[in-house]
């Protein structure tokens, strides 16, 4: 995150996201809020047997849900623009950046391999800013968690309690499994994939000297076994990812479980109406939902920031080159 | 026309609409040695890729050590050329080229590539890898590599494109009498922009408007 930040400062462009950001943040946690209160409505309608009233609540519910979606494609269309103008700048910055280095430096350094990472970098710095399940999907689960934990801890601490002890063994699970070790990934299969980008170079650019020194069989060798390792780690880094996925549908399963036996006793002892306790229901799936959002951000993001401390780097020496 | 090792009959090449060889004849006895000049563009290079069977000719006829075929005629050819076309891979891939060659074989490629003396002082030796676009090694050290490589294939034509133009003068010498020991005894094709390099053995031709004209 620092890296990020780091680099916005350095782009100019740190208000405009933030500013970006907070219009985008509110949408899941006031989806979250509508549907755990059209469950609420709809079930109170159910129990009344009131038809005509559950009409009325279908109706405007389904108009507020038409304003939000509304709300929030409007807002994504703005961060579509911004992330597509934040690229270009970068991608810019960058290349002039590498005009400006020593031509010795440039030499050593700037062949495919740099080429492939530079480029990767940047996309990887606006994937991080702009793109799904990454900074903006961080901000806006965490909103939506904490509105819906305040939420259930509003209707019930019971069921609160019980909705979060299945929650935080997941936390200190993704710690352990993904998170510690996303940026060691990231930068390994970055490597990977410049090695194995490098590997390919040759059959075109030296396609006559393959020729006749029946060199392909070496350069295919070759270039299978960088993309065998760039596999390996893909497959890894996937594994872990899908092990985490797992985990929190384990807890999610369990806890479903546990609240719904809860919930049942509560009624049973005419403590909650069923209402009550399907608003419960609902305001911990968007917890689960904001969760396993935040997760996979956070895991998106840990890998990204390899990245950004990378495009901060080139970036060191700013006055090297006019923005 | 089967006891020439190199039987040029008539050959014409375009790029395109540009025709680049007119109806060009050569014919180079085993173990003659041939130097070609000519300004640059007039199609010195793509005379070399038909003889080395990179390129097929338009019309005519180019038939190495009696053979025809692109395929065939490469077996029978080593390239080396002006420009470092090493693959970012080691030395030893370099001159191998991923063919089963006997140790002692490679050194003796690079002994005679005046090469042994530079590798052994490297750590990783034959395995250190000369980075992509060889820009891990100097230019003199890239063409002896391509040098050892046309040794090791032991191919009994041997075509050579400025390789010692791009080197400064020390480096081009030694570079040079690397290529004494490649071309020993084997046909050989030289393209130059400088024949007072070339030793009196080599009989000199000018390429000029798609033929070779003797010098």
């Amino acid at each position: 995150m620092n890296e990020l930040s780091k680099l916005m400062k350095k782009m100019g462009i740190q208000r405009k996201y933030i500013f970006l950001l907070l219009l985008r943040s509110p949408f899941d946690a006031l989806r979250a809020w509508m549907l755990a209160n059209l469950m609420k409505a709809v079930f109170l309608c159910l129990e009344a047997c009131d038809g005509g009233r559950l009409w009325v609540v279908c109706i405007t519910y389904g108009l507020i849900c038409a304003l939000l979606f509304f709300y929030n494609g409007t807002v994504w269309s703005f961060y579509a623009a911004f992330s597509a103008k934040v690229e270009a700048g970068l991608q810019r910055i960058l290349l002039r950046r590498l005009m400006s280095l020593p031509l010795k430096q440039v030499d050593g350094r700037f062949g495919a391999e740099w080429i492939t990472r530079l480029n990767s970098d940047v996309q990887a710095v606006n994937m991080m800013m702009s793109g799904p399940l990454n900074l903006p999907h961080a901000v806006v689960s965490v909103i939506n968690t904490m509105l819906s934990s305040f939420l259930m801890l509003g209707s019930s601490r019971l069921l609160f309690v019980v909705a979060w002890v299945f929650i935080i063994p997941h936390l200190f699970l993704n710690y352990g499994v993904v998170l510690k070790y996303a940026p060691k990934w990231k930068k390994k299969a970055q490597r990977a994939v410049a090695e194995s980008t490098a590997a390919i170079k040759p059959l075109v650019t030296e396609a006559e000297s393959i020729l006749l020194y029946d060199a392909g069989e070496l350069m295919m060798e070759k270039y299978q076994e960088s993309s065998r390792r760039l596999m390996k780690l893909n497959l890894g880094m996937q594994m872990r990812n899908a092990l985490s996925s797992a985990v929190l549908r384990l807890f999610g399963c369990g806890g479903f479980f546990a609240m719904l036996a809860v919930g049942y006793t509560l009624i049973l002892k005419g403590r909650m109406p069923l209402a009550e306790v399907m608003y419960c229901l609902q305001v911990r799936l968007s917890i689960l939902t904001g969760m396993f959002m935040l997760f996979s951000s956070i895991n998106n993001i840990k890998a990204n920031s390899v990245c950004a401390q990378r495009a901060n780097d080139a970036l060191e020496k700013e006055g090297d080159y006019e923005g | 026309m089967c006891h020439y090792a190199i039987f040029v009959d008539k050959v014409s090449f375009s790029y395109g609409d540009r025709e680049v060889l007119k109806e060009l004849s050569l014919q180079v006895e085993p173990g003659g040695h041939i130097g070609i000049i000519g300004h640059s563009g007039c199609g010195k290079s793509t005379v070399l890729k038909i003889l080395a069977g990179l390129y097929e000719p338009d019309h005519g006829r180019a038939i190495i050590e009696g053979m025809s075929l692109p395929e065939k005629i490469r077996r029978q050819t080593a390239l080396v050329m002006q420009r470092n076309s090493l693959f970012p891979l080691s030395i030893r891939d370099n001159i191998t080229c991923g063919h089963d060659i006997p140790e002692e074989k490679i050194w003796m490629a690079c002994d005679s590539a005046s090469l042994s003396g530079w590798i052994k002082s490297l750590p990783e030796g034959l395995d250190t890898n000369v980075g992509e676009r060889g820009d891990q090694v100097s230019g003199g050290q890239a063409q002896r590599i391509q040098i050892a490589r046309a040794l090791c294939k032991e191919a009994s034509v041997i075509l050579l494109d400025e390789p010692a133009s791009a080197l400064d003068r020390g480096t081009g010498q030694s570079v040079l009498e690397a290529l004494g020991h490649l071309t020993r005894d084997k046909t050989v094709v030289h393209i130059t922009h400088h024949p007072e390099t070339l030793d009196d053995s080599y009989v000199i031709y000018r390429l000029e408007g798609g033929k070779l004209i003797h010098e």
